[in-house]
This record gives C-alpha cells, sequence and structure tokens, in this order.
C-alpha cells in the first residue's frame, strides 16, 4: 500500500462525506446485461478521467461483483435486479451495488491461496478477491430487503474540472459541521480570553485577601505566645497556616520576637538565630499589614509583615513570604483547567451539532436520492419521510408530483398511441387523394386539399366516367381519425365503382349511399358534392348529398349563385329504403368563359383566425369575385393566400378542400376541334372509318353526317352554331333570393307570377323567370300563400 | 454472440507447441466457451501451449482460474502454459492478483517459444 492509499484510508474514517456526481443503472441480473454494465462503467471513468488501465481495473471488479450476483444472490433466476450507482468525488469513486437476492458472508471469505489453487486445480472464488485487490474499501451490508456493496477506489488523479468536484466540494452536512465547529471554537476562544482575564485579576486578589487574612489571624493569635516566647506554640502555628495553605502560595513563614531573633521559622533551622531582614525590608510598629518585594534567585517575591501585640505592647512581628512563582503557578494552572474544560465543551458542542446536522441534512439527502431517481425515470421512487414538519411536507409534495409525473406520463403513452393511429389514419387519407389531376377537354380545373393538425375528414377525387367525362367529388366524413378514413376508403371504391358509365350525379350518390349506409356506424355520415363533366357535351350535371352549396360566379353578369341541390347526406339510416334517392335532386349547368365553379368544404367558411372569428362566405365570394379572371389553379393558390392571411397561423379543427372548375373554351368551338380531329384522322392519317369512329367514340353515321356538311360548305360548315338556348340558370342569385324575400314579407299573398312582376317593375329591376322563382318557393316551402303568410309573421330571414 | 474466438494451431517451425490465439474478452459469459477449446487442446495431449493474448482486451476472474486450475496438470506432463502479447490492462489485473508468481508472460510469440519452454 503507497503512501497515497495510506492516506485514503485515513480519509475514510473521517465522517465527511464528499460533493459527488451520481450516475445510476439498473439492469435485470442477467449474463447479457454484463455488458450493459460494462458499457456504463466505461462511461462513467471516461467521465472520471480514470486511466485505461485503472477503468480496466475497475470495470473488472464490477463485472466480478455482480457475476456474483447473477450466479448466487439470485442463483440465475429470471427477474431478480441490480441497481449500480457510481458517485465520483474530487479524490475517489464510490461504486454501491445493490441487489434483492440470497445474502452471502462476505467476511467469511478469505484471501485465496493460489498455490492450494494450483495444487487442486481450483478455478473459482477469484472475484471477491479481486475486488478487494483493486479496490480501496470494501464494505457488504445485508439488509432484510437488499444487499449493498459499496466500493471505494481512489482516483489515480483528480476528475475533470467540468464535474465541479473541487476539493472544497463538500456536502452540506460536511459543510455544516465544520462551519459549526468553527463557530463553537470562536466562541470558546473568546470565552477563554474573556474569563482567563477576569479570572487572574480575581484570583491575585483573592490571594491578596487570603494573605491579609492569614496575617491578621497570625498576629492576634500568636500575641501570648510571642510574649511568653512560646516557640512550641508558635511553631504548632506556622505548621498550622503552612498546611492549611493548599496552593502553596508561602515559601516562608516566620515569627520574630522583640529581640530580633526568629522565634519560630518555617525553616527549622532558623529557629532562635538573629532575624535577617530581607533587602528593602522597612517595617514599621504601626498596627496592620505592611508588604515590600525583593528580588530572589528565584524572581520577585513579596514579602508581608504584621505587628504583634500582646496586651497593647509591641511584641515582635510576623512574616510570610510569597514568591510570584507561586502565584503564577497557581493562574497557570486555574487556565489549566479553564481549558481543559474548555475544549471538552468544544468537543462536546462539535460532535453535537455534527450528529445534529446529520438529523437535519438527512432528509434532505434522502429527498436529493428521490429527486436524483426521478430525474433517472424512476418515477416509482416514493419518499418515506413521515415527520410533520417541513421535511414531512416537502416529501408529501414530493411524492404527490411525482403521481402526478406519472400520471401525466401515462397519458402521455396514451396519447402517444392517439397520435400513431392519427398519423396512420392521415396515411391512409393521403393515398385515397389524387395523385394528379386528369386533362379534360375544355376544362381547366384546379384543386387545393390542406389537412388540418388532426386528421379531419375531408375527402376529393376525380375519376373518368367514360373516356369523355369526368366525376368530380368532394366529400366530408362526419368522424376523424381511423373511422372516417374507412369510411372515406368505403366511399372512394364505391363512388369509383359506381361512377363508372354512369352520366347522372344523383343516381350515383343514390348508389353509393345504398352500398355503405349498411357498413356504416351509427351517427356517422358523410356529406358529398358530386359533378359530373361532360366534355363532349359540354353539360354539367351535379347533386349533392347535404353537402355546402356549390359556388358559381358568372363573370359577364358578375351574379353569385348558391346551388345546392337537394340531398341528404349519405349514410343516414332513412326510415325508407328509396327515401334517398327520391329526395335527391339533380341540376344542370353551362359554364361560360369567364365563369367559374367552386365546390368546398366548409373547413373554408369555418376557418378560423386566433381572434376567433370565421373566414365565412361572404370572404370567399370576394375572394371568387376579385380573382374570377385567374386560372382555376391560381385562383385556389390565391384562395389559399386570403386564408392564410386570415388565420394568421392559427391551428384549423378542419381540413380544407377546393376545387375550381373554368370553361376554357365555349362549347362551340370544342365541337369544332372534336370534329376537325376526327376528319383528319381519316383523311390525313389514313384511318378507316370504323377505326376513327371508334378511337373518337362517335357512331359511323354521325362521322358521314359531317363529312356531308364538310364536301357541301368547307371546314367552316362544321363549326356547330350557336347554341340559341343559353344556359338559363334555374337558380335565383343571391341578391334575386333577398329581393324575393322582402316582396314575400311585404306582401305574402303574392305568388311566383306576381312576385316576378313586382321585382321587373322595382326601381332596381330585375329580371327573374317565374318558374324558376316558383321551384325556389317550393323548396323554401313557401308556395302557398298559407305557408307564405305564417313566414312573414313568425320567420327569422334565410335565404 | 461471438465476443470470443479460439484458434488453435501448431506453431509452425516447432510442432511440439500449440498456439492459441484469443480474440475478444474472457468474462463470466464467455468463459465456459473458452474453457471448452481449452480442455479440448489438453485432451489431444498438447501440453506445451502459448496463449496469445493480443487481441483480448478483458479478462476477469472466471478467466484466470481456468488458467491456473490447469497448470499443474500441464507441468505434470512435462508441459507449461506461457501468455503473451498481454495489453497494458490485462498486464495491470494479472499482476495485481500475482498470477505472475505462477504463470509466465512474454511480449510476443517468438520470446515465449525461445525461452518459454526451458525449464521443461
Amino acid at each position: 500500500m503507497n503512501f497515497h492509499n495510506l492516506l485514503y484510508r485515513l480519509a475514510s474514517y473521517i465522517p465527511f462525506e464528499p460533493k459527488r456526481r451520481q450516475f445510476r443503472l439498473e439492469v435485470e441480473a442477467k449474463d447479457i446485461e454484463l455488458l450493459t454494465i460494462k458499457d456504463f462503467v466505461q462511461r462513467v471513468c471516461d467521465a472520471a478521467g480514470c486511466a485505461p488501465k485503472e477503468t480496466s481495473s475497475i470495470k473488472l471488479a464490477i463485472d466480478e461483483a455482480c457475476s456474483n450476483i447473477i450466479r448466487h444472490a439470485y442463483q440465475g433466476r429470471n427477474g431478480g435486479k441490480i441497481k449500480l450507482e457510481m458517485g465520483i468525488s474530487f479524490m475517489d469513486l464510490k461504486i454501491k451495488i445493490t441487489d434483492y437476492g440470497k445474502p452471502f458472508d462476505f467476511r467469511g471469505i478469505k484471501d485465496p491461496d493460489l498455490n492450494h489453487y494450483v495444487d487442486i486445480g481450483k478455478k473459482g472464488g477469484l472475484g471477491i478477491w479481486l475486488i478487494k485487490k483493486v479496490m480501496n474499501r470494501v464494505n457488504y451490508h445485508a439488509y432484510h430487503d437488499r444487499n449493498e456493496l459499496s466500493l471505494y477506489r481512489r482516483l489515480s488523479k483528480a476528475p475533470p474540472t467540468e464535474l465541479g468536484l473541487k476539493k472544497g466540494a463538500f456536502t452540506v452536512s460536511t459543510k455544516f459541521a465544520v462551519g459549526s465547529a468553527l463557530l463553537v471554537m470562536v466562541l470558546v476562544l473568546m470565552a477563554y480570553f474573556l474569563l482567563s482575564f477576569r479570572q487572574e485579576g480575581g484570583l491575585i486578589r483573592q490571594q491578596r485577601e487570603k494573605v491579609n487574612m492569614v496575617m491578621q489571624a497570625m498576629a492576634t493569635q500568636s500575641g501570648a505566645a510571642v510574649a511568653k516566647k512560646n516557640d512550641l506554640e508558635l511553631d504548632r502555628l506556622i505548621r498550622d497556616v503552612l498546611r492549611s495553605d493548599k496552593d502553596k502560595v508561602f515559601s516562608y513563614v516566620f515569627i520574630i520576637g522583640s529581640e530580633g531573633k526568629y522565634l519560630a521559622h518555617s525553616d527549622l533551622n532558623q529557629l532562635f538565630k538573629p532575624y535577617k531582614p530581607a533587602p528593602g525590608a522597612q517595617t514599621s510598629r504601626a498596627p496592620g499589614l505592611q508588604s515590600f518585594g525583593f528580588k530572589t534567585s528565584e524572581g520577585m517575591t513579596t514579602e508581608y509583615a504584621s505587628p504583634v501585640f500582646f496586651r497593647g505592647q509591641w511584641v515582635g512581628e510576623v512574616h510570610a513570604g510569597m514568591p510570584e512563582s507561586a502565584i503564577r503557578q497557581m493562574v497557570s494552572a486555574d487556565r489549566g483547567k479553564l481549558i481543559r474544560m474548555l475544549l471538552m465543551i468544544t468537543l462536546v458542542g462539535i460532535i453535537g451539532l455534527y450528529f445534529l446536522s446529520r438529523i437535519v441534512i438527512k432528509p434532505f439527502q434522502r429527498i436529493l436520492e428521490g429527486v436524483h431517481a426521478i430525474s433517472m425515470g424512476d418515477l416509482n421512487s416514493k419518499l418515506d419521510i413521515t415527520s410533520q414538519d417541513e421535511f414531512g411536507q416537502l416529501a408529501n409534495i414530493f411524492n404527490e408530483m411525482t403521481g402526478r409525473i406519472q400520471d401525466s406520463q401515462k397519458g402521455m403513452v396514451e396519447q402517444e398511441r392517439i397520435q400513431k393511429e392519427m398519423q396512420v389514419a392521415q396515411e391512409i387519407q393521403h393515398t385515397l387523394l389524387p395523385a394528379e389531376f386528369p386533362q379534360i377537354e375544355g376544362y381547366e380545373i384546379g384543386a387545393t386539399y390542406r389537412a388540418a393538425k388532426e386528421v379531419g375528414g375531408d375527402y376529393y377525387d376525380f375519376f373518368w366516367v367514360n373516356p369523355t367525362t369526368l366525376g368530380i367529388v368532394v366529400a366530408d366524413v362526419s368522424g376523424k381519425g381511423v373511422p372516417g378514413s374507412m369510411v372515406m376508403t368505403m366511399i372512394r371504391t364505391a363512388m369509383r365503382l359506381e361512377a363508372r358509365d354512369n352520366t347522372s350525379a344523383s343516381s350515383v350518390l343514390a348508389r353509393v349511399n345504398a352500398h355503405v349506409t349498411g357498413d356504416m356506424k351509427k351517427g356517422m355520415f358523410v356529406t358529398m358534392f358530386y359533378i359530373v363533366l361532360d366534355s363532349r357535351n359540354r353539360t354539367i350535371n351535379f347533386a349533392s348529398a347535404g353537402h355546402n352549396p356549390m359556388i358559381l360566379y358568372r363573370g359577364k353578369t358578375k351574379e353569385v349563385f348558391f346551388l345546392k341541390p337537394k340531398g341528404f347526406p349519405v349514410g343516414i339510416d332513412l326510415p325508407e329504403a328509396d327515401m334517398f334517392a327520391k329526395n335527391m335532386a339533380l341540376q344542370k349547368v353551362s359554364l361560360e368563359k369567364n365563369d367559374m365553379m367552386v365546390i368546398y368544404t366548409d373547413g373554408i367558411t369555418e376557418a378560423m383566425n386566433p381572434e376567433k372569428e370565421q373566414f365565412g362566405e361572404d370572404r370567399l365570394v370576394r375572394v371568387i369575385k376579385e380573382n374570377s379572371h385567374l386560372t382555376p389553379a391560381e385562383f385556389v393558390e390565391k384562395l389559399n393566400e386570403s386564408i392564410a392571411q386570415f388565420t394568421r397561423g392559427a391551428e384549423q379543427n378542419d381540413d380544407i378542400t377546393v376545387v375550381a372548375i373554368k370553361e376554357k373554351m365555349q362549347a362551340e368551338q370544342v365541337v369544332f376541334k372534336f370534329r376537325k380531329k376526327l376528319m383528319d384522322l381519316v383523311e390525313k392519317k389514313g384511318l378507316s372509318v370504323a377505326e376513327a369512329c371508334r378511337q373518337m367514340n362517335i357512331s359511323p353515321n354521325a362521322y358521314y353526317r359531317f363529312r356531308k356538311i364538310l364536301e357541301e360548305k368547307g371546314r367552316a360548315g362544321l363549326k356547330p352554331e350557336r347554341s340559341k338556348k343559353r344556359s338559363v340558370m334555374r337558380e335565383l342569385s343571391l341578391p334575386q333570393k333577398q329581393a324575393v324575400i322582402s316582396v314575400i314579407r311585404a306582401n305574402p299573398e303574392f305568388g311566383a307570377q306576381r312576385i316576378a312582376e313586382v321585382l321587373r317593375k322595382s326601381t332596381n329591376p330585375m329580371k327573374i323567370d317565374p318558374k324558376v322563382l316558383y321551384e325556389y318557393l317550393k323548396r323554401k316551402s313557401l308556395s302557398s300563400a298559407q305557408e307564405r303568410k305564417s313566414f312573414a309573421v313568425n320567420e327569422v330571414d334565410t335565404v | 454472440m461471438e465476443n470470443i474466438s479460439v484458434n488453435i494451431s501448431d506453431h509452425p517451425q516447432n510442432k511440439e507447441i500449440t498456439l492459441l490465439a484469443v480474440k475478444g474478452f474472457i468474462d463470466t459469459t464467455t468463459a465456459p466457451e473458452f474453457e471448452k477449446k481449452f480442455l479440448s487442446v489438453l485432451s489431444d495431449k498438447k501440453f506445451k501451449l502459448v496463449v496469445d493474448l493480443k487481441d483480448v482486451n478483458y479478462i476477469s476472474s472466471a478467466g484466470w482460474g481456468i488458467f491456473i486450475s490447469e497448470i499443474k496438470r500441464i507441468r505434470n506432463q512435462k508441459g507449461d502454459l506461457v501468455l503473451v502479447g498481454m495489453n497494458p490492462e490485462v498486464s495491470e489485473v494479472f499482476e495485481l492478483l500475482e498470477f505472475n508468481t505462477i504463470l509466465k508472460s512474454f511480449p510476443n510469440i517468438e520470446a515465449a517459444v525461445k525461452k518459454g519452454f526451458e525449464k521443461a
């Protein structure tokens, strides 16, 4: 054992615990975990700045200890735990290994005799020896529920300064103990100076009084004896005085008679010899105590003298010598007593304070351990402090806190699960959305879809009904998450199947509804808007299953129409099987240049800004009006911008889906182009008539008709005449509806014809087809005068 | 688990000597594997053994135990077991556990072949 190790051993007896940087690991007691343990030890040793050799030894010792736990404490059983705690201090590494298995007799294990091993071929049992060899200190303690092996290894060099474990880094209890010890010592030192000063003064005064008393007593008591020269009596007196002088302050005492001879003397040799006054002795016969000092070889001596009277006559003198050294001795003896006493107080004080600090600090340490355990993720650790004081309160709060953290962690796990589900739903949904826009002759289409943070239920799709007809569906599923996505998948499949070769929007929706209603969960439903674009005939028909209206903007007249054909949402369990189909309306519309059709979900109108205001229909209509000149793709881009500007980054609850459709060419041009292409296929490309007709999906009869026209009128003849029947809007525009309502309010008895007439003649004339107006009134249940009257009285305006 | 491999071969010049080149580490988990190989060499009646520990970074007591438990049998057969190429970490433990009083060690195979079996 070298000097440093010896010093370290000695230091271990000081009951002060240095500050440690703690590392913890808890693993199952399995062989495979030995690798985890080794890695962990490596990391801690690296943190402590250990040299490779040192690390290797420490690793080995811990490996041995843990192997023993697996083999012996748990006897290879599964489910056991090994807790490994390593603490780096400025001087050492403390390793605490805890197991919950069988304890073993640590002390009973002797250092092995290697030669014996060699002789009998023994190979086990070297582990403990290795641990003892590697470690500077080893403690093993078996508690009732666990075994703790504490290993200490002195570090050959100080750990890196980043760990903040300088030499001064001690625990609070150590600091407290050292601080309080210093305080006690300062107090005791002060007490010493104060007391010793006062005591010295008092001692000298006390001695003087004593001398005074003794001298007076001697003088009075010796009167008769001195007069009679009774030396025996006087000698007894002196012996008495000396005997009672326990502190030995008098170096000599003598009595002289009137003849100037020693009648009695503490030194018997001087008896009856003539009195030799001390140097500087001056005595008078006046009564009272006199004193004078003189120097001797041992220092200063003060001699006290008192005259002795007998019956009023001076008969002699009593003298006593008191050397200063005697006083000093007495004082120093007294001081020694004081110092011993104060040292005693200091010692008791420090020990007392140390234990007091332990009592005070202990709960702190337990709280610290608890906090540490939690910081390592062990939320099951509870602080076991039941006292009613602040520590008890703190422990209670702490336990509550860990409980709450545990709860919230459980909540987090649940949330994670939900989030995962959402993610799956989102992935399903994304695969459902069309990857690319189809190109359809004569129409331009733009679409945008933006998912809300949580998966919403929007869905849109494009598919070919036949080679020249495109179906576009926009839908909103009432449910979110995985169930919503499942319904969407179902609807998508049904739509794609049913839409094929069926050009009636309402019929397709009815059939889809029949398909899916039985399979949908009660309470779930889907609103859908379905449009069929026929590029050949330039007609558009559409139907709505409870979806919000499609907006049609007429570029020429700058009118806005909300088109909302009747229809129940898909998936509702209706009382009669055919009610859905019966109730569903089909509308038709033709687009002209600069017209725009916008189909959307309520995610757009209900988009909210941070002030919880909704984007609303008015804003949507304004954006449409202002940007009707753009292509649909540009328009949806613009609309997205407007919404983003409005919401200012507020999180949206619902998906946003918009599909915009514009007429690119007039219907006549498309027909013209088609006919030209048909002719070209035969004439320029040399295809057979049958082949060309098949390619263009047209009957040979039609081909020959066009051929005739071509021959008669030339190419221009192929141009169809502009259709006389301009697309009459079978729907009232918003201002028209408002005007109609105000007329009904004023004159509820007016029927459709009269209302149309009133509006035609009003100051702001409006041309309304009475038939369209009648349809509107019928839809609003206002077709009879009775209904209109009750509406005018009771109802709130709803166009 | 490929934590240990033992390659057994005869020394090219001196066929009497068997080389055991160990790779990996020897602890409680790998010791049985090593012991199996080691004992198989002994049962082949090969007793002049050079264990090359150049590629071993770690030997626990379970490993050391195997060496010293068999050394007597080996020496009784006029053979010996010498260790070569221990890295500083392994060597530290070797000395710490005082195995250097029982087993001979050399820096490399050449030295071990030259001097390791003189007495035998």
